[in-house]
């Protein structure tokens, strides 16, 4: 079995996983839904099938059992409680380590493992004693594979030792299986093998073989009946077409011929199917594979060496003629054919293809390339003036920048996955601590570069634990202070100028400033008498080694924790906002940008070097004479349009010479909810920047976020706005007042 | 599954509709079984026009539903396919087998 198989059982199995997870806290809340149990009941009965298909033997026998618990929940036998529950969310999990044991590393289960296997299993199997089911007997051994028959390879090779076959005129491959009955059972269906063969080659014909279907009475539904006789015309090797049904090499008996094959082969073939070789030998003449005098050789070639007499009873084969041939075939509406081939062709293209994500990663590089070396040809047309070559270069440059977006979207996940997994954290832990919470999850569609979502798991997990534990209070307490029992997390995501925010909310009793006061002078975070506004109060909490819990739990209070969240955002360039009330709840917003490598750049310049402001962030830009600024210089803040506005001029901030021949622009920014402007000498316009990493030793600069090459091959520094608004709110004092109880914290380093 | 299921006069009316798949298909074939050997329904229609899939388990049960009913001289008629059912039809060659003029219900 080929590596990227199991690869895609890995993945399938996962996401089969995360899916009866949440179908199982949904059952939960609603045990009655049959959906929910049904897709559990899919999910366990496909890793079954699958895990069976690659010989994970521990994972097929222990997910073996887990269905068995659920068909009896799904026949009505078992009624599902929370107990249950429990017991097949651990048993989820157990799979998922079963799963990574085999498919992972490689290697069977440590004794570990399967020693709670042994012990869930036998939980797992009281519930089936209540319903008197007894399942022992399946669930100990995995199900008999069907032997197949004699491989036709060496019984083709005896026939023609005995007589040399000549080839048949047909052009066609051959293909003739026969499913074993636990196909179904195994999560495959045939059609989706014919279905793969049409996605490189043409169906020329295929008959349906019935003869093994039972009586009406006597069918299982879960079994299957039926085999198949294909003409499939490709240019595909034998070794294409073997791998198509690889899944049920085992379980089936698979013949290929390929085209033009000896006579003799199709004798055995013929031979091997036993008793219903006289109709296959008129099939294979309906079907077109073998002229009727190819067949009649065919049949003297085996009875040559069978050397049993002729059985050649013509009524026999006139049944198979009833069968697939006197039905006239024009009823089949000709234009519906059509239309159901091309359907065919668009089902059989998946609409999800998997890619790897080092690929995507090398052409995000490639394009981020491309973006500065079409900057440099820009600059180049521009020099040389000519006007063709600045037409053709601004069609280039749409171009460019569309595949930049298509190119940055494919990274682009959303975020509901990321909240739906704390789903389960939230169950688990308010069962521990014998609270009750619950998960309003909004704006789950909300997408965000795939890189950010993987790293902002854990400082979410953080900020979660933390609200469940601090934040929420217990029934009692909740019940005294007129709040409902059942406390509230919210986890909300949105988009807003260029970042993606995202909160974790709670409506616990929200940050006590007392105790955090309390708390910083004894770790001499400061000193006795200072005063501090809420924000930098609230702002102590993110500090290393605080916490005011006077427990610490399991779950957390260590006080690590908190800073690790913080630095975790502010490796992602992101910032924490911190709003609390007392008695009400708090809320964690944690602002993020939303891509990592490209983004749109405004250029300005400085002096004689040149600066990139993110787009998102720039609100207007305005000429310095258009305000009265000289009064208010001093100060640092001017107004526009009878608002505050801090500012700052850039030249005095990075020391550059100040150029005297201009009076200067003035780019207002807005971040978190606050604007500012920034003084710069010169607007250069749009610019798409391509963030390269600033080396270690520049990392700790403030108010610098990355640099970008331009296209003469300058470097040019890529402003970190947040910071820069930041200082500018801070020194001034100047704040929003909807933002009057927030703190903004943003990459101090 | 089944949006009606019902035999008046010996005409017996099937409507499928939605998934008709291995998950339903124990389900499937009980609702069926009254019309394997009775007398009471020598005709039975079946419209297949809001069936969004089927699949080889469902199908074999009509299949075999389709062979009793020809093998007692009976008739079964597929009176209206949705393209899920045409598309299956398609690939395993069975147009002929029902016999049933396919028309894309619209």
């Amino acid at each position: 079995m080929s590596d990227g198989a199991i690869e895609i059982f890995i993945q399938e199995a996962q996401e089969l996983l995360e899916n009866m997870e949440q179908a199982l806290l949904s059952m939960e809340e609603n045990p009655e839904d049959e959906d929910h149990l049904n897709s559990i009941f899919r999910a366990a009965h496909t890793i079954k099938g699958t895990a069976g298909v690659f010989s994970f033997d521990y994972v097929e026998k222990f997910t073996h059992v887990v269905e068995s618990v659920l068909d009896n929940v799904r026949q009505g036998k078992l009624l599902i409680d929370g107990g249950l529950i429990a017991l097949l969310l651990t048993s989820k999990d157990h799979i998922e380590v079963l799963v990574d044991a085999a498919a992972v590393q490689q290697q069977d289960p440590d004794e570990k493992i399967l020693d709670y296997d042994s012990q869930l299993v036998s939980d797992l199997e009281k519930y089936l004693k209540e319903t008197g089911d007894d399942i022992s007997e399946k669930s100990n051994g995995n199900y008999v594979l069907e032997t197949p028959n004699e491989t036709v390879g060496n019984e083709s090779d005896h026939v023609e030792k005995v007589v040399n076959g000549k080839p048949v005129a047909s052009e066609n491959w051959h293909i003739s299986i026969r499913f074993s009955v636990e196909v179904l059972q195994h999560g495959m269906d045939p059609l989706s093998f014919l279905r793969y063969l049409q996605s490189f080659g043409e169906i020329i014909c295929t008959t349906t073989i019935l003869d093994n279907l039972p009586k009406y009475k006597d069918i299982n539904p879960e079994h299957c009946y039926l085999g198949f006789e294909v003409e499939f015309h490709t240019d595909a090797s034998k070794e294409k077409i073997e791998q198509a049904f690889e899944f049920v090499s085992e379980l089936s008996t698979l013949q290929i011929l390929p085209p033009q094959a000896k006579i003799s082969e199709y004798a055995s073939l013929i031979e091997s199917m036993d008793d219903e070789h006289f109709k296959l030998g008129e099939l294979l003449v309906a079907s077109g594979a073998l002229t009727q005098r190819e067949l009649d050789e065919a049949l003297k070639i085996q009875n040559d060496i069978l050397l049993t007499p002729p059985d050649t009873d013509k009524p026999r084969i006139g049944e198979v003629l009833v069968e697939s041939k006197n039905i006239p075939k024009e009823i089949v509406d000709a234009a519906v054919k059509k239309q159901g081939s091309a359907r065919e062709k668009l089902g059989s293209s998946s609409k999800v293809l998997r890619v790897d994500a080092d690929k995507l990663d090398e052409l995000i590089n490639q394009v981020g390339e491309l973006v500065i070396s079409g900057a440099t040809t820009n600059l180049l047309a521009a020099k040389i003036g000519n006007e063709d070559l600045l037409e053709t270069m601004s069609q280039m440059s749409r171009l460019v920048e569309e595949i930049r977006d298509s190119a940055l979207t494919l990274r682009m996940v959303q975020i509901g996955e990321t909240f739906n997994r704390f789903k389960r954290v939230i169950r688990d832990v308010s069962n521990e601590l014998g609270k009750n919470i619950e998960l309003q999850i909004t704006g789950g569609d909300t997408e965000l570069d795939k890189t950010v979502i993987e790293k902002i798991g854990d400082p979410l997990m953080h900020l979660v634990r933390n609200a469940m534990d601090h934040g929420i209070e217990s029934k009692e307490e909740r019940q005294a202070s007129g709040k409902s029992a059942t406390g509230v997390i919210k986890l909300n995501a949105y988009h807003e100028s260029g970042s993606i925010v995202i909160e974790v909310e709670d409506d616990g009793h929200g940050l006590n400033r007392e105790k955090i006061l309390e708390k910083a002078l004894l770790l001499e975070l400061i000193s006795e008498g200072q005063v501090l506004s809420d924000q930098e109060v609230y702002r102590l909490v993110l500090e290393a080694g605080f916490s005011t819990s006077e427990s610490v739990s399991k779950l957390s209070g260590r006080g690590v924790g908190m800073d690790v969240v913080r630095r975790n955002i502010e490796a992602l360039r992101g910032s924490i906002d911190i709003h609390s009330e007392m008695g009400v709840g708090s809320k964690i917003s944690i602002r993020l940008p939303l891509t990592l490598a490209i983004i749109d750049g405004f250029m300005v310049g400085v002096g004689e070097s040149c600066y990139v402001i993110p787009l998102d962030m720039v609100l207007e830009c305005i000429e310095m004479d258009d305000v009265n600024t000289n009064a208010n210089n001093a100060e640092g803040y001017l107004n526009l349009r009878g608002e505050v506005l801090p500012f700052l001029k850039l030249n005095e901030v990075f020391s550059e010479k100040k150029l005297l021949n201009t009076n200067g622009n003035i780019v207002v920014v807005e971040f978190a909810g606050y604007k500012a402007g920034i003084v710069v000498d010169e607007l250069l316009g749009e610019f798409q920047t391509v963030i390269k990493p600033i080396g270690k030793i520049l990392q700790n600069l403030r108010g610098i976020s990355g640099a970008t090459i331009l296209g003469t091959g300058d470097v040019a520094v890529i402003l970190d706005i947040p910071n820069l608004v930041q200082r500018m709110v801070q020194e001034s004092g100047v704040g929003n007042q909807s933002a009057s109880t927030a703190n903004t914290i943003n990459n101090i380093h | 599954m089944i949006s009606s299921n019902r035999i008046t006069k010996g005409h017996g009316k099937l409507v499928l509709n939605d998934e008709l798949t291995i998950y339903v298909a124990n389900d499937f074939k009980k609702k069926l079984e009254k019309y394997v050997n009775t007398e009471k329904c020598q005709f039975l229609s079946i419209d297949m026009s809001e069936v969004s899939e089927i699949d080889t388990a469902c199908l074999q049960i009509l299949i075999q539903l389709k062979r009793e009913f020809t093998e007692t001289g009976r008739e079964l008629r597929i009176v209206s396919h949705s393209s899920a059912v045409i598309e299956l039809f398609e690939l395993y060659n069975l147009g002929s087998f029902f016999g049933d003029q396919m028309v894309l219900a619209s």
